[in-house]
């Protein structure tokens, strides 16, 4: 077999490529070439530009966060049929963490415009591959947050002291949208990506509420039935275990606090609760079905804005983890 | 908006801080690396050297030029000796309403008294709510204000709720009044329907303690005339970074924190001192760092984070 059938091959092993027709297999297979690490060797290092996604085909790489006073955290350990860096891509940030070879490791590397190219495209292999990588995204951001849940415990130092419950007159009201919303949503994050048409097409018809701060929105066990994005004012989504709690996200205009719980298969494994008075849109699950069934241009930049903001949840929910680690020991996968 | 950089620890010498870093204070006032922009105002270091003549009083250089080509600067940092100091580069709005002079250039300290301040923030409208502070100032800390600065007044409200301005800063009661002094400004801005967000990023020292916060007012709800880049729709909530570790020192070419324990050197700063940024952390929001020397041990420093809950 040639080295090209041989990364066609793997491309076609991992599960996020596996609905991919065969010539884009084949187009990525052409513009990849093979990587190889010894034990200890770095692959690449956390704040580098992510210019190519890794697909490991032997071996076992660590991911390790750096940290003050040459201590790390040592976030996973990725073994054969592991892609690396697509998330760092997509929401076009620098790597997150240094890859290190735990063992000789080889596969291939596929250059990040290659693959960019790829989700650009309208075959329904690229959709659904975007749609994966959000997924892995989700998978990701649920296992940092019940990770730093699990932590707590151990390391109290770091977590923050549990906060008092809103005052019972808290409520959450519907609110009619400001004439100038549009001019606003065009300078917030997420929004900024849309045209003034799909602004109005995509979200006019979508609730928007008003709660004061303290109030909880989302109760930590529940299952919402609408993603929530913050418009003004910010809300903090926290952890809990036995009498310690941390922050895991403050979510700002133009972030989206109900990731979880919406668009994966758990509950939402914290409580979102508005840190500031707060407006936020309601985007009911029903309506996001609606929307990717129409599946056209504006859907396909709130997908990708959606998993954009999973990526940056997972960045911040990293922080609290970062702190336990640098204030006590290595902290080991 | 401004840049600052506080440093507690082992001794170094300025020059370490202020201009080698490849992300130093300096190089910070020509190009920031979490900022769109700098309107420079001014650059102002305070720095406390434990082996010099009079320890308690720390040394001041505060120029309303630019400290990118200040030679005099240059030439001073890399002989100065510091256990601690507080560096502050000046950023202001383009408006001709601000004052740009010497007087109001930080880090602050008035005569008499061990605290210094220096802030990374802005109230809104400011001059709508100074004279309703006045009743929590003591008239003698009052009276040194000098310049026009909304930080200025913030720190001798803070003095105003320590029992001693003049005495040692005891760390906890330093901590306490800027909690207090926080409640304060949000009351007023109550009184006057302030609702914008303001940031407040302050950071204090006596040279033997060190107390930062990173806090806003009314997050997330924008001035309307806020036409903000990139860089700042990110890092809204405005940011300050710290490292602590043994001592401080170049290792393989980069500055910073050294390995090892027990702890001796922290740095806190409005954004890294490096491009690298792997090897510092977040001050979470809302959020009050505490670094005093160690009980338990001969050298060494004891760091804490607390929550702004107000």
């Amino acid at each position: 077999m040639s080295r090209r059938d041989d990364a066609a091959a793997l491309l076609r092993s991992l599960p996020v490529l596996a609905d991919l027709p065969e010539d884009e297999i084949d187009n990525l297979a052409a513009l990849s070439e093979p990587f190889a690490v010894a034990p200890g060797e770095v692959l690449f290092e956390e704040g580098d530009p992510a210019d190519a996604v890794f697909i490991i085909g032997s071996g076992e790489l660590e991911s390790i966060k750096r940290l003050p006073g040459d201590r790390a955290l040592t976030t996973a350990r990725l073994g054969p049929g592991t892609a690396l860096g697509e998330m760092a891509m997509i929401a076009g940030v620098p790597r997150v963490a240094t890859a290190r070879a735990v063992e000789a490791t080889s596969g291939i590397a596929v250059e990040a415009h290659a693959v960019q190219q790829l989700l650009g495209g309208a075959n329904p292999g690229a959709r659904e591959l975007i749609v994966r990588i959000g997924q892995q995204a989700l998978r990701i951001l649920r296992s940092v947050v019940e990770r730093t849940a699990s932590e707590l415990d151990q390391d109290v130092r770091a977590s923050q002291a549990m906060r008092e419950l809103a005052p019972a007159s808290s409520e959450v009201t519907p609110i009619r949208p400001g004439p100038d919303e549009a001019n606003y949503l065009s300078t917030i994050l997420f929004f900024d990506r849309f045209s003034r048409d799909q602004l109005s097409e995509l979200f006019d018809d979508m609730p928007r509420l008003a709660a004061p701060r303290g109030t909880e929105l989302v109760a930590e066990g529940e299952r919402p039935d609408a993603l929530l994005f913050v418009l003004r004012g910010a809300v903090e989504s926290t952890v809990h275990h036995g009498r310690a709690a941390a922050r895991v996200r403050l979510s700002g205009p133009g972030r989206i606090v109900t990731h979880l719980g919406v668009l994966d298969d758990g509950p939402c494994p914290y409580d979102c609760r508005a840190r500031e008075r707060v407006v936020l849109l309601e985007a009911p699950v029903e309506r996001l079905l609606e929307l990717r069934e129409r599946d056209d241009a504006a859907w396909r930049l709130f997908r990708l804005g959606v998993y954009e903001d999973a990526v940056d949840a997972i960045v911040q929910a990293d922080r609290p983890l970062a702190r336990m680690a640098a204030a006590g020991e290595e902290v080991r996968a | 908006m401004c840049r600052f950089v506080a440093y507690l620890g082992e001794p170094i010498v300025l020059d370490e801080m202020l201009f080698l870093p490849d992300s130093s204070i300096v190089e910070q006032s020509v190009h920031p690396q979490l900022l769109s922009a700098m309107n420079l105002a001014g650059f102002g270091v305070l720095a406390w050297d434990a082996a010099s003549a009079d320890p308690e009083r720390p040394w001041t250089y505060r120029t309303p030029g630019l400290p990118f080509f200040d030679r005099n600067l240059r030439s001073l940092s890399r002989k100065a000796r510091a256990t601690a100091l507080i560096a502050h580069v000046r950023g202001v709005v383009l408006s001709d309403r601000e004052v740009v002079d010497e007087g109001n250039v930080h880090p602050f300290r008035f005569e008499g008294v061990p605290t210094a301040l220096a802030m990374n923030g802005d109230l809104e409208d400011f001059p709508r709510m100074r004279y309703d502070l006045l009743g929590h100032i003591r008239p003698e800390l009052a009276r040194q204000i000098e310049g026009t600065t909304d930080s200025e007044w913030l720190y001798a409200l803070i003095l105003s709720q320590v029992a001693d301005p003049t005495a040692p800063a005891d760390p906890d009661e330093l901590a306490e009044a800027t909690v207090r002094s926080l409640a304060i400004v949000r009351e007023v801005r109550a009184r006057h329907g302030l609702e914008r967000q303001s940031a407040v990023n302050l950071v204090l020292s006596d040279g033997r303690c060190l107390v930062a916060t990173r806090f806003a007012y009314d997050y997330g709800w924008y001035h309307e005339d806020w036409t903000f880049a990139g860089r700042e729709r990110v890092n809204d909530f405005t940011t300050l970074w710290f490292a602590r570790g043994r001592g401080y020192a170049c290792h393989d070419g980069e500055w910073g924190v050294g390995a090892g324990r027990p702890e001796s050197s922290i740095v806190i700063a409005s954004e890294p001192l490096t491009h690298d940024r792997s090897r510092w952390l977040e001050v979470p929001e809302y959020a009050m760092l505490v670094a005093r020397p160690a009980r338990s041990a001969d050298v060494g420093l004891a760091t804490e984070t607390r929550e702004l809950d107000l």
